[in-house]
């Protein structure tokens, strides 16, 4: 069955020991199951998506570290209900915003913004190189004031090539809305991760 | 819509760089054995780009020239969007004669990560292709998509490049050859539907 998960990314980043899902080479390819994976920018998580059997997918979820959105979450509609709490605290245990997740969101709209901040934190990583300037000292809270200047003109960079609508942001917005603002901008696009759009 | 090709004609030994000012280094170096290029560094990630300019949306590819199934821990393949950019950044489809598998994935400031893979084994004159269209790359062999495609964000712009790793310095079991890069992705684009020699423009 075609399963999206959030799993903790591991690598040194280099062709011997690239960045992937930390669980690859010990649940993914030794059950034949091919991969493809969207990073959070410099952060070390990823959404992982691939056709995952039942056994290995109990493998995968008996690890506290990874969240399985459910079944067919891309077509059945399902919303986050009770389990938003959940949801809610190992994104921000990665360090990705979801204090905005409402128990009626859907599953597939929680995925896509979430999909859509990854890829502001991609492009983001992108511009600016090695050094995640989102890493401690800096919270979700910190507001966009608080940026360098390189940073601040990489986040209106992100915009200016997006066409992305950007008067939402100001000197007070924080990165947790600031990336939810992004993501937002990101809209209706489909995010591929070679199995499935989402 | 500019097309660069490369068949790497030189004597043994010669580096790219030396054999031509069209390719400069992003990570490690290559080397050329047999009019064929292979890495010429150890235990290091290899990145190398063309300087003919493309648009943003673009691909690259190149053919197996020589495989040594099994043997030592090595990779070559194509790059799109290569650039020295923060010590070196391309999207890269790359085939693994250990492992016999192709990966695709991103080089950010030097540093890899996997966007995907696929299950095939490479052969000697498979074409490996590297496709960069908007946010959504993926990987071809032989025309058909082996991984992919994946939505990523980091990378916009760059040029055609050849990558790869080996354990061995000089490693040349593995190289590539009939390099070609173009931003005429989309439907028309003939898949190497001219031989190599009409459309050698380097």
């Amino acid at each position: 069955m075609i399963r999206l998960y959030i799993t903790p990314l591991v690598g040194a980043g280099t062709f011997v020991d690239p960045i992937r899902s930390k669980y690859k080479d010990t649940i993914f390819t030794p059950n034949g199951i091919t991969i493809f994976t969207h990073r959070y920018g410099w952060r070390m998580v990823g959404l992982v998506a691939g056709d995952v059997d039942d056994v290995s997918h109990a493998l995968l979820i008996a690890n506290s570290d990874v969240y399985a959105f459910p079944d067919n979450f891309q077509t059945s509609g399902a919303t986050v209900g009770a389990a938003s709490t959940t949801l809610i605290n190992i994104l921000e245990s990665y360090g990705i915003p979801a204090q905005w997740i409402q128990p009626q969101d859907t599953y597939l709209s929680v995925g896509h913004s979430v999909g859509a901040m990854f890829q502001f934190t991609q492009r983001m990583r992108g511009i600016l190189g090695a050094t995640d300037p989102f890493a401690p000292p800096v919270t979700l809270n910190t507001q966009f004031r608080n940026f360098s200047q390189a940073v601040q003109d990489a986040i209106m960079q992100v915009g200016a090539e997006n066409s992305y609508n950007m008067s939402g942001i100001n000197n007070n917005t924080t990165l947790r809305n600031l990336t939810k603002y992004m993501a937002d901008q990101w809209g209706a696009r489909p995010l591929l991760i070679g199995i499935f759009t989402f | 819509m500019p097309t660069y090709t490369d068949a790497f004609t030189a004597a043994d030994g010669t580096t790219l760089t030396a054999y031509s000012a069209n390719w400069a280094n992003a990570m490690g170096s290559f080397a050329i054995t047999s009019n064929a290029i292979r890495t010429n560094v150890a235990d290091a990630d290899c990145l190398a780009y063309h300087n003919g300019a493309l648009n943003n949306n673009q691909w690259c590819e190149v053919r197996i020239a020589a495989i040594a199934a099994g043997g030592n821990y090595q990779n070559r393949g194509a790059a799109c969007r290569a650039s020295n950019t923060g010590g070196g950044a391309a999207y890269v489809f790359i085939f693994d004669d250990q492992t016999s598998s192709f990966t695709l994935g991103s080089f950010v400031a030097g540093s890899f990560t996997e966007l995907g893979s696929g299950s095939a084994s490479p052969a000697v004159n498979d074409i490996v292709r590297v496709n960069a269209s908007g946010t959504s790359i993926s990987g071809l062999r032989n025309g058909a998509t082996l991984a992919g495609p994946v939505t990523d964000s980091s990378i916009t712009s760059g040029t055609g490049g050849v990558s790869g790793y080996s354990v061995a310095t000089v490693d040349t079991g593995v190289r590539i050859d009939d390099w070609l890069a173009s931003d005429g992705i989309g439907a028309g684009f003939p898949f190497r539907s001219q031989p190599m020699a009409h459309m050698l423009v380097r």
